[in-house]
């Protein structure tokens, strides 16, 4: 992408909204263009200067390219850096190697720890594969231990899940709930993905779709030349295709977009009588697109995992909540615990991780 | 392998949030350690949970207590068309009189009648609004489709104390509340409809309150303004001009029908 459509993408993005129009550098690897990067950062903040606009930026990487000058930088500039890390040796150097096939676990794993030093409440991003859901109960303890706060596990939806890894990963999502209640008994403070959506779904059943991704409602994807999509998965699709919703230059085009948005909230044929439909993350369009090829059907691996999760979350939520445990209490039911929590924190010489 | 819908899911054995918040003791009594310990933290706690507290307050002495288990809804009262359209063929542009402002009407004239519309986005317990409709060619075929979810009903002002909810119905609400939404270019309403359905909803399904509908009058802005066609700086002058008095005119058919409902809540004994 040119320097030029990405201020133009950040000036068609400032009209779209009156506050903070969050701004998400995706790849491949956004870090093989930090000297970009910098640039698109600094033309929001000069914009911001101007009164034409306010931004927030936001960087998930692999790590390799994240140094102690770009962390600098993205401090000083206020840019929120999450990095992918899969856990332990074991499951991190299955699927994440190096171009030459080489292993990262040792490489990157100091570029972990240098993020987590300098941004303590940096996301980790965790992909579990067939082959390494073994590995997923050991992984965020190990990511735990680390000093991660922010766990956000994904499954590959795309692998070849069968029966039997199936069973392995509701195996391990077991063990993990069993570790969320412990953390939380010992008063750890962490944010886990997808335990922590499942809860409040129940929790704030009468406003939890209000926090959902809404196809083409609430956020757009530029792709370099300019076009635009509902989705970051679908710039793939490219600009003939009829996911492209406009251009920088002539906007959206809301016929499509309204379309678009149609088709992905249609009720989900296999879902209408599930009982737990309105808890169920299959509205997710590009999700969805991604692994069925189309918006409103629902892969079986979404609807497995799912149903494995919700199950989980809802122990947990019992076992805590039988328990009167405050942490439990206040991070799902007090609205305020974010303002509370950062409070603590502050007047805390030595916050725990 | 496929998708298999689950049958049966038990309801889980933890609370909603509404429940929690209505007894704000429980976050009270069970404060994480380091907090108990941390005076500032304590007194912020304790003021930002009685912001959120949805607790029913005590009934007034004076007022008619309402069945728990009875709901008294008040009819629309009529004031303004409440119809119109936008879009290419409409050639009177309608007014329309925002969320903000209209709640700061009708807040004016409930707290005249003593009322004190203190819970905001209040979700009424029971009442479910059907998911939108549109109609929409998909694959060269016409095709009704509904988008997004039911959702329950959240009353934008609520007297906890009178137990006491409104819901005003504006152009932002249209769709969600039953009025359809278009896809071409020309889109129509009918706010009297959808208001007098959201009225029915509630009568239907709705226990211990008492609930007033209103909705935008939608005033049009007159062609007269044209006349001044011409110098566009005069013209845009004459436009603005109209649209003020417009808008003063839906706030003032607004009022009628805040007067209307108080004059109701005081036929049902209620203040």
């Amino acid at each position: 992408m040119s320097l030029a459509t990405a201020r133009a993408a950040l000036q068609f993005g400032s009209r779209l909204t009156e506050g903070s129009c969050g701004i998400v550098f995706f790849g491949g690897e956004p870090l093989l263009h930090k000297g970009l990067i910098r640039d698109v950062v600094r033309s929001g903040r000069d914009m911001e200067r101007e009164g034409s606009g306010r931004f927030h930026f936001k960087i998930t990487t692999n790590g390799l390219l994240l140094d102690e000058e770009f962390l600098d930088f993205a401090i000083r500039e206020d840019v929120l850096v999450a990095m992918s890390f899969d856990g332990v040796q074991e499951a991190q150097d299955r699927h994440r190697r190096t171009v030459d096939g080489g292993p990262t676990y040792d490489l990157l794993l100091p570029r972990l720890r240098l993020l987590l030093a300098r941004r303590p409440y940096a996301s980790v991003l965790t992909v579990v594969n067939p082959d390494t859901a073994p590995f997923l109960a050991r992984s965020l303890a190990f990511l735990q231990a680390l000093g991660c706060r922010y766990l956000i596990v994904s499954l590959n939806y795309a692998a070849a899940w069968t029966e039997r890894s199936l069973g392995v990963l509701k195996e391990q999502l077991a063990e993990l709930g069993k570790l969320y209640v412990q953390w939380t008994q010992e008063g750890r403070k962490f944010y886990l993905s997808p335990f922590e959506v499942k809860i409040s779904s129940h929790v704030n059943r009468h406003c939890h779709r209000k926090e959902r991704c809404e196809l083409a409602q609430r956020q757009l994807s530029v792709d370099p030349q300019g076009y635009l999509y509902p989705c970051v998965q679908f710039t793939k699709a490219g600009p003939d295709s009829a996911w492209c919703i406009g251009d920088l230059a002539s906007g959206i085009d809301e016929a499509k977009r309204a379309r678009i948005h149609a088709e992905s909230e249609r009720v989900k044929t296999p879902c209408a009588d599930c009982a737990i439909v309105d808890r169920c993350n299959n509205s997710c369009g590009c999700l969805n697109w991604q692994t069925t090829g189309s918006v409103h059907e629902v892969s079986p691996v979404l609807c497995r995992y799912e149903q494995m999760t919700l199950a989980v979350a809802d122990r947990i939520g019992k076992t805590l909540y039988a328990k009167r445990d405050p942490l439990f209490l206040h991070k799902h039911y007090n609205a305020a615990y974010p303002v509370l929590s950062l409070l603590e924190e502050a007047g805390d010489e030595t916050p725990q991780p | 392998m496929i998708p298999r819908p689950v049958k049966r899911y038990r309801t889980p054995e933890y609370p909603v949030r509404l429940e929690v918040l209505a007894d704000p003791d429980l976050l009270l009594r069970n404060v994480p350690g380091n907090w108990a310990r941390n005076a500032v933290l304590m007194g912020a706690l304790s003021a930002l949970l009685a912001t959120q507290s949805c607790r029913p307050a005590e009934k007034t002495g004076g007022a008619v207590k309402l069945d728990p288990a009875a709901v008294a809804v008040a009819p629309v009262f009529e004031h303004g068309e409440g119809r119109g359209s936008t879009g290419c063929v409409a050639v009177a542009p309608p007014s329309f009189l925002s969320e903000e402002e209209a709640l700061v009407v009708i807040t004016e004239e409930l707290t005249k009648a003593g009322l004190e519309m203190s819970g905001k986005n209040v979700v009424l317990e029971g009442v479910v609004i059907p998911p939108p409709t549109m109609r929409v060619r998909i694959n060269d075929k016409e095709e009704e489709v509904t988008y997004g979810r039911p959702e329950p009903l959240a009353m934008d002002l609520v007297d906890g104390k009178h137990a006491i909810g409104v819901e005003y119905v504006s152009m932002p609400d249209y769709a969600v509340l039953g009025g359809g939404q278009s896809l071409s270019s020309v889109q129509s309403y009918d706010f009297r409809r959808v208001a007098a359905g959201v009225a029915a909803r509630v009568k239907e399904q709705a226990t211990g309150i008492r609930f007033g509908t209103f909705y935008d009058p939608m005033v049009g802005v007159g062609p007269d303004w044209l006349g001044n066609a011409g110098n566009p700086k005069d013209q845009m002058a004459a436009w603005k001009k109209a649209c003020d008095e417009a808008q003063a005119e839906s706030k003032r058919l607004l009022r009628l029908q805040v007067k209307d409902f108080v004059d109701w809540l005081k036929g049902q004994g209620a203040i």
